[in-house]
């Protein structure tokens, strides 16, 4: 199964470039203060707004130029990066464990426990999301952390979901039947027989997931609730840059980091789509992130 | 049948309490004060006029008297009165909520169009170039923040190309008079033609904007629907018998397969609505996205309870339509089972 | 499918074709706002753009020049019969859009309607402490109208600008409900509709009586039509401009100043705003209950810099937290940039080695934050920036728990006790870095409450100018240009101090 797997991703060209576009990102990421040519929090006003080397009056010295505090532009989206990336992951991360524990219990409990778990998973999703979040990053203040806190909130209701009915698929299968019949404890039946077969699925939301939080904390920035300085998102480098964006002088503010988001999500959706089609062809109902 | 639709109906009620209380307790607990923020960063207000706003609009009020009053209002059908607006809630709604549903609908409509036959061609040939595209294409919309596609819409198509309108709803000067709200529906019941393609004309740029995260969907959707469909018993039966491959694609495979996409677009529509903040700052859109930010930023308490009920009532609607549909259209659903 | 596609197509195909723009025999102008009115009625906002909004349908007892001179609108002349009463002669001939003439009622009702409770839907007017001291109006004759203050209130022409007066006659026929949402006035336009969220739209009233003698033209407006169109977004508000769908953009931020410049069609007007920024300091908490530590502060910052490298030279410094254009502005000499002498007066104050101080501020001053609290790190002290959601932040601020707040407060009517009484005031709602002084309070209570010398009122409050700089609550900055993009076809506007944008003697040329 696991082979036949591998073996499907492998043929799946996009999925493959998908794979490889995340991986330099991730590396990129992982090695942002060694690479980057400049201090990324820090400008020279006296250089402000220079273009890139490329444009005219532009120069090697800031490769993609600089932005409106004179910081370069390159190093920042190095080092936006970081931020970008490991808020997907770490909300990601977060969601899945979440959903998947709280999607198992559910399922396989069953009566009141599985009613509050899914009652309060719709409260949630009938709750827009923005308010959800503007409320709890104004709640807790602004800061990393609480910027995953207000985009993990609502969103492991999706795995959980899911998860949830798999495992009720699952219940009434003959080796958790036969886990049963031979005294299994419920903890074990949930970890070792029901967990296992849960996992490709909860993976592939997952990655799925990592674009749209990569661009939800973008939208967040755009209502002026972004990431704090001097740290800067890609989100918030393109929110903060979009005045600029039909300006002969600045227009590359936004445009830059704006493709980095973009070929990172992409990468991030093709190879989710890759593992999907890969890992199993019938998980079809993800749901639009809002 | 309408037995279920009952207890459907009597499952929401805790879900709207909850939410109604979520969100009364997370304004409860956010830091920021309305009528502060109502006088603005400028001009003397004395601290008698402070106490005074807060007791005209219940702020003084103990959590669980406020709570009882929004609950006993919404039996009413009073919403309460905004602070910032000084005018009812349910009016406010009212006006705004057309245009949002308007946008939605609409861009739904565009999903659906470019969507559904991307996703057949897709699934039709598999692992060709044109399932890469298809792919690569349908993905591209999603992978981008919604602002910038739309800055970018707007330099393309309005300040350079000139040929659609930067923002707004509709022109002034067509001669529309607001009657449902729906502008395209009041233009038609006018027999307005040039307003009717005003509206049309400032409705292309956000819908696109707005349905770029739903085509993705869709189309992956209809691709891995169809894939599974086709390898069923009855249509390799039907190809078997010799028809011929378009025909079995349209005929057997495509209806069953659209059955998942068409309630997932139901459910999708509602996460539509509530995501359209940022569609509608950037495209002056009058519509809810933009009333509700509005009101958070001001902490207009009454306005955003009346906004977050009409999210939830309309969520927990759109959900109870995706059940019924697909029980109504797959007879082998069997009826309270519901999906999940 | 294929018909699908063909439908489509066509679709696509009858949009590309604008079906308007037949109608240009009709002179209308637009103007791209950041924020929609929040009501029509004159008396129950506190809203910057709304007033901006409103001043085109309705007059006040005097308006402002956009130079800043109060002079005669409604009123052609008033004057101070005792301590606490003014007169106010109020012009004749004056009709009201249905053609009702305007009468000395008007005046009673509408002052009767901000300064009393209740008056409006059962509420109070949020434009009551506006006119705070103003108890009551009294109709001496229909042309002839006299206010009572509850103290001398020598000010009071400064703030009566900011008082639209409204219909009594149809206010009481149609109620306040209505009358917010299809108002009528005096003003050189007339409402016609206003789609919310969207546009205002307004055409010239042919029976206007001119506006104000001193601010010439006078006679009816030459525009036929105005539309306020609201457009929040900064980059849609420019593309709008660019694209010719509007005539007049508000809030061009200064880095887009050239490329708009560069426009043949376009050109930027700028005029020194009202609201005055500066660096407020928490006195009640070391190490900023000490002055040296704020004088420090003051003299660490190159305001110059900061004004020529970021805001391209479109702000004024300023010495206190007074406008140069108001008329009690004493010249003081800024604190200047001098970081020896900061880290004199820190070394001097026990800080030789600093401290770590966060400074709070929102989204849009996030950069100057920056550039703040690099020059602070130049003289040792170890600044942070935080920028948060402003509802949240008001909310610390008031409750004193921050250390440091940049920021800005208005001061539309450029009279001190505006701006002084809610920043520095004993607990006062502006009043952010708790800043109390019984000798600024006096002054203040002098100049407002007790004289009305104009000549005592000034020296007061160049002492409390004095007062304020030498105690340094705050790091004082600078007042900011305000620049509007402006289509070439616009002729007889200029933008104003106080932000409103009155078209009344505006043309449009071909």
């Amino acid at each position: 199964m696991r082979g036949r797997a591998w073996r499907a991703f492998r043929r799946n060209r996009l999925a493959l470039a998908g794979a490889g576009l995340v991986a330099a990102f991730s590396l990129l990421a992982l090695l942002a203060p060694w690479i980057v040519p400049h201090d990324p929090t820090r400008g020279d006003l006296s250089l402000r707004l220079r273009p890139p080397a490329l444009a005219a009056g532009g120069e090697w010295r800031h490769v993609l130029g600089t932005d409106n505090m004179g910081r370069d532009l390159l190093s920042r989206i190095i080092d936006g990066s970081r931020v970008s990336i490991s808020l997907g992951l770490v909300v990601v991360v977060l969601c899945t464990v979440v959903g998947v524990a709280l999607g198992l219990v559910s399922g396989y409990a069953g009566g009141w426990v599985d009613t509050a778990i899914q009652r309060a998973v719709d409260v949630l999703l009938a709750f827009p999301y923005l308010i959800l979040a503007i409320a709890l990053m104004a709640l807790f203040g602004p800061g990393f952390t609480n910027m995953v806190i207000a985009l993990a909130f609502k969103e492991w209701t999706t795995t959980c979901r899911i998860v949830r009915s798999e495992t009720l698929a699952l219940k009434g299968a003959a080796f958790v039947e036969a886990a049963r019949a031979s005294g299994a404890r419920p903890a074990r039946i949930l970890f070792r027989h029901l967990l296992p077969n849960v996992v490709p699925s909860a993976i592939v939301v997952a990655t799925l997931r990592v674009g749209w939080v990569v661009l939800m904390e973008a939208a967040l920035s755009f209502l002026g609730l972004g990431i704090q300085p001097p740290q800067a998102s890609w989100g918030t480098i393109i929110a903060d840059g979009r005045q600029y964006l039909y300006s002969a002088r600045g227009w590359w503010i936004s445009t830059f980091p704006g493709i980095a988001i973009f070929l990172f999500v992409l990468g991030m959706n093709l190879f989710g789509e890759g593992l999907r089609d890969a890992l199993d062809p019938r998980l079809a109902e993800v749901p639009l992130p809002e | 049948m309408s037995g279920y639709i009952l207890r459907r109906l009597g499952q929401a009620i805790p879900v709207l309490l909850g939410v109604t209380f979520v969100v009364f307790l997370l304004m409860y607990l956010t830091p920021g004060d309305p009528v502060e923020l109502f006088m603005g960063q400028a001009g003397i207000v004395s601290q008698e006029e402070i106490e005074r706003v807060r007791r005209e609009f219940g702020l003084d009020r103990p959590f669980l008297e406020q709570y009882g009053r929004f609950l006993g209002g919404i039996v009413r059908g009073d919403l309460g009165q905004s602070i910032i607006y000084r005018r009812p809630v349910a009016v406010l709604i009212g006006e705004r909520l057309p245009a949002t549903v308007e946008l939605t609908l609409f861009s739904s409509l565009i999903a659906l169009l470019v969507a559904i036959p991307a996703g057949v061609v897709a699934a039709v040939r598999r692992n060709t170039w044109l399932d890469g595209v298809g792919t690569t294409v349908s993905l591209l919309g999603v992978s981008l923040p919604g602002f910038w596609l739309g800055l970018i819409l707007i330099l393309v198509f309005s300040v350079t190309l000139k040929v659609l309108p930067v923002a707004g709803r509709a022109a002034y000067g067509t001669g529309l008079e607001r009657q449902t709200g729906f502008l395209l529906l009041d233009a038609m019941l006018q027999g307005n033609g040039p307003a009717f393609v005003d509206v049309l004309r400032h409705l292309v740029m956000p819908a696109f904007a707005l349905s770029a995260g739903m085509m993705a969907m869709t189309m992956r959707l209809t691709r891995s629907s169809l894939l599974e469909t086709i390898h069923q018993d009855y249509v390799r039966t039907a190809r078997a018998k010799g028809m011929h491959q378009r025909r079995v694609v349209i005929r057997h495979a495509l209806r069953n397969a659209l059955l998942p996409v068409v309630t997932a677009i139901a459910l999708n529509v509602g996460a539509l609505l509530g995501g359209n903040m940022v569609v509608e700052t950037v495209f002056s859109w009058p519509g809810l996205g933009r009333l509700v930010v509005e009101a958070v930023e001001s902490r207009d308490y009454p306005l955003i309870r009346g906004c977050v009920l009409v999210y939830a009532v309309t969520y927990v609607f759109l959900n109870l339509i995706a059940d019924l549909s697909y029980t109504v259209l797959d007879p082998r659903v069997a009826v309270g089972g519901g999906r999940k | 499918m294929k018909r699908t596609t063909v439908v489509w197509l066509t679709m696509v195909a009858a949009l590309a074709v604008s079906p308007l723009g037949s109608s240009q025999t009709v002179k209308t102008l637009v103007v791209g706002i950041e924020a929609d009115a929040m009501t029509m009625d004159p008396g129950n906002f506190r809203h910057r753009e709304t007033e901006t909004i409103l001043r085109n349908m309705f007059d006040g007892l005097v308006t402002r020049t956009p130079d800043g001179r109060i002079v005669p609108e409604l009123a052609v002349s008033w004057e101070r019969v005792s301590e606490t009463e003014w007169v106010f002669y109020l012009r004749d001939g004056v009709t009201w859009h249905d053609g009702t003439p305007f009468t000395a009622e008007d005046v009673v009702f509408t002052v009767e309607r901000t300064v009393k409770e209740g008056r409006i839907g059962g509420l109070t007017s949020p434009r009551k402490s506006l006119l705070d001291p103003v108890t009551d109006a009294v109709a001496v004759d229909p042309l002839t109208v006299k206010l009572i203050t509850s103290v001398p209130f020598a000010a009071l022409p400064s703030f009566l600008p900011h008082t639209l007066i409204v219909p009594k006659h149809h206010v009481e026929a149609v109620g306040d409900a209505r009358f917010a949402e299809q108002p009528i006035g005096t003003g050189p336009f007339r409402f016609v509709r206003w789609d919310r969220g969207q546009q205002v739209v307004m055409e010239r009233y042919d029976g206007y009586y001119g506006g104000s003698p001193d601010i010439p033209p006078v006679g009816p407006a030459p525009l036929d039509r105005v539309i306020f169109r609201v457009l929040p977004e900064t980059a849609t508000r420019i593309a709008a401009l660019r694209a010719g769908e509007v005539h007049i953009a508000t809030r061009i931020p200064v880095d887009l100043i050239p490329e708009i410049d560069a426009d043949p069609n376009l050109a930027v007007l700028s005029v020194r705003g009202t609201r005055s920024a500066f660096l407020e300091m928490n006195v009640n908490r070391p190490p900023f209950d000490d002055v040296r530590v704020r004088r420090a502060v003051n003299y660490a910052i190159d305001v110059d810099r900061i004004i020529g490298f970021v805001l391209d030279g479109l702000a004024t410094p300023i010495p206190t937290i007074m406008s140069p254009d108001s008329p009690f502005y004493a010249p003081l000499t800024p604190y200047g940039y001098d970081p020896e002498k900061a880290r004199a007066l820190l070394a001097a104050a026990g800080y030789a080695d600093g401290f770590s101080v966060t400074i709070d501020t929102q989204a849009h001053f996030r950069d100057v934050a920056l550039v703040i609290a690099e020059m602070l790190r130049e003289v040792g002290i170890d600044a942070k920036v935080q920028v948060w959601e402003w509802g949240v932040l008001q909310a610390e601020l008031l409750a004193g728990r921050r250390m440091m707040h940049l920021g800005d407060w208005g001061n539309s009517t450029l009279e001190p006790n505006d701006i002084m009484i809610p920043k520095l005031v004993t607990g006062e709602r502006g009043n952010f870095s708790g800043y109390s002084s019984r000798v600024l309070e006096g002054l203040i209570d002098l100049a407002e409450r007790v004289t009305v010398d104009p000549e005592v009122r000034r020296v007061a409050y160049h002492i409390a100018q004095q007062v304020i700089y030498d105690d340094a609550p705050m790091a004082f900055l600078w007042v900011a240009q305000e620049s509007y993009g402006v289509s070439r076809r616009v002729v007889g506007w200029r933008p104003s101090p106080d932000s409103r944008i009155n078209l009344h003697d505006v043309d449009l040329i071909p």
